[in-house]
């Protein structure tokens, strides 16, 4: 039996392996030294890395033109899953659809909500479904899109839970028909229940009710309501609708012509948010988690949809494009950094890069330059 | 408190955080070396703050988080088939599998961020609010992580088990 304690004691347990404090602190000079040396190198390099900028802004025109190869991206609905819900509560909708791949399992991801996304912010009433293609090799890394491990068999992430909101529509419900009636059983915990006839695990916390089960062997699914009321009756009525449909493709408008050697595109999908509509979305991260590419990633993420250029930021040229290089440092000492691009007709292209140790702009700007497009995304597929 | 003087009081309490977050006495060691590195440059406004060990901790735990780290740590998810290795031959008891070592391995296999969120909710008891602080997320996030990580606890130990009781909730720190 799984109790609070025994994770206590679980965690006490593994605490105790600690290394020994003398040992490291022996170590710690020379670690201090040598973190030393490395910034120093850092700095110098830094400094050609700003000079060697100045000439990307003239050169950067030679860059692989965008949105000339329509061949190289469908502009449309690729793959797709095909289980989805057969009842959702009154005035959802789907607002976020992707797939995410690595070596052999796909994992799809549908998020319903009553309102459109929008990047940061707290967190708003919404179901997601993730379906998890995990064949023989249960616990093959996957990273999340924060850029971390996680694994297709259980539900490691809800995608849009840390980055988007839902909002411009009502804040919670399960108003429709489907509030718990007086009585009915609000705390927290697991039990074992069926959902189409197999066994599932269903657990409650606070505000969140997640549903897993196997339809199949190499298949889990997985429900996830959040603030859908205080129990899980709309996620076990949302579980028990789903069921084998037809396909819900999945958007797959951007391509990356020549992918840095070790990486590979991780996920693809779009989202509607408030500000653009709906935005197509492609992560990258490395072919291989626990392998060191030669090469530092050049971009986490590329954004396609309509918008302006954001304010400020550098000028440059993309692709014979008009665009702008922006960089922001966070508290945690994460650059930020974003290419915009202007592609006309009022469509825009982000070109972003998290990380502790930055690319050179060139690079970034380099990468930029090998993305093609498809049509902009529009959404509408979201609903069917 | 000079930094050295900070070291020496706390590292060994510092160690076992991080040997509980990282689940490897190695990396460990590894992920406390590059905070204290980057403590001791700014050790002046750190030891400034309210409270300069939880400030410690949660630059343990961004360190890592941090993905280039786990990208070059070589680190192998725990499998299915370690689990069930760890369970042994007894694998069909679930008094079994609640032992400690096998919970162990399960935690292990959590994703980092929930392996980090439930090390924080239960063995550093802070409040959800505080756990969001910690990770940079929101207090419902921080739920999420951690309730997503009892869920995988649960539907592991019912994989081996259909059997297993569901968790208990005695009293835990609330936000």
């Amino acid at each position: 039996m799984i109790t609070e304690d025994s994770i206590r004691e679980t965690l006490e347990h593994g605490a105790s392996q600690a290394p020994d404090p003398d040992r490291v602190l022996a170590g710690l000079p020379a670690r201090i030294r040598t973190a030393r040396r490395r910034r120093m190198a850092t700095a110098s390099a830094g400094t050609v890395a700003a000079l060697v900028t100045l000439s990307a802004v003239v050169n950067a025109t030679g860059l692989s033109p965008l949105d000339q190869d329509r061949n190289v991206a469908t502009g449309g609905p690729g793959a797709g899953n095909a289980y989805g819900p057969t009842w959702l509560p009154s005035g959802m909708y789907e607002v976020v659809r992707t797939v995410s791949f690595t070596s052999g399992p796909q994992r799809y991801e549908r998020i319903w909500s009553f309102g459109p996304m929008t990047k940061v912010g707290r967190l708003r009433p919404l179901i997601s479904l993730t379906v998890a293609e995990d064949g023989e090799s249960p616990l093959d890394p996957l990273p999340s899109p924060d850029g971390r491990n996680a694994a297709p068999r259980t539900p490691r992430h809800i995608p849009g839970i840390d980055k988007v909101e839902p909002s411009g529509g009502p804040d919670v419900h399960a108003s429709d028909g489907t509030s718990p009636p007086p009585g009915t059983d609000t705390g927290t915990g697991t039990e074992q229940v069926t959902i189409n006839g197999h066994p599932a695990v269903r657990e409650r916390s606070s505000n969140i009710c997640a549903i897993a089960w196997r339809p199949t062997p190499t298949q889990l699914l997985t429900v996830v309501s959040q603030d859908m009321g205080n129990d899980c009756t709309v996620a076990s009525r949302f579980a028990q609708s789903v069921a084998k449909g037809s396909s819900a493709p999945v958007n797959d408008a951007i391509k990356v012509n020549r992918m840095p050697e070790g990486y590979r595109v991780w996920s693809t999908g779009a989202l509607r948010t408030n500000s653009s509509g709906c935005v197509a979305r492609l992560s990258i991260r490395p072919a291989d988690p626990t392998a060191d590419p030669q090469l530092p990633l050049p971009a986490d993420q590329i954004e396609y949809g309509h918008g302006p250029l954001p304010e400020g930021g550098e000028p440059l040229t993309v692709g014979g494009r008009p665009a702008r290089y922006y960089e922001r440092l966070e508290l945690d000492e994460t650059l930020f950094q974003v290419v915009a691009i202007d592609l006309g007709d009022g469509r825009r292209l982000l070109v972003n890069k998290y990380a502790r140790e930055p690319v050179p702009r060139t690079v970034l700007v380099e990468f930029a330059g090998q993305i093609s497009v498809g049509e902009p995304p529009n959404c509408n597929w979201l609903r069917d | 408190m000079t930094f050295e003087e900070f070291i020496i009081a706390r590292l060994p309490a510092l160690l076992r955080f991080a040997t509980a977050l990282t689940g490897d006495p190695h990396r460990a060691e590894d992920v406390v070396q590059d905070a204290l590195v980057k403590a001791q440059r700014r050790w002046r406004r750190i030891a400034g703050t309210q409270a300069p060990e939880a400030y410690l901790k949660r630059m343990i735990t961004n360190e890592y988080l941090s993905w280039r780290r786990r990208r070059s740590s070589g680190e192998v998810p725990v499998t299915d088939g370690t689990l069930a290795a760890a369970g042994g031959p007894a694998a069909d008891s679930a008094d079994h599998h609640a032992d400690r070592h096998v919970l162990w391995a399960m935690v292990r296999a959590l994703a980092p961020k929930q392996r980090a969120a439930l090390v924080l909710r239960y063995y550093e008891d802070l409040s959800y609010a505080e756990i969001s602080g910690v990770l940079g997320c929101s207090e419902a996030t921080a739920r999420s992580h951690v309730s997503h990580a009892l869920t995988i606890l649960r539907v592991d130990v019912a994989g081996q088990s259909p059997d297993a009781a569901p968790l208990s909730r005695p009293a835990a720190k609330e936000a």
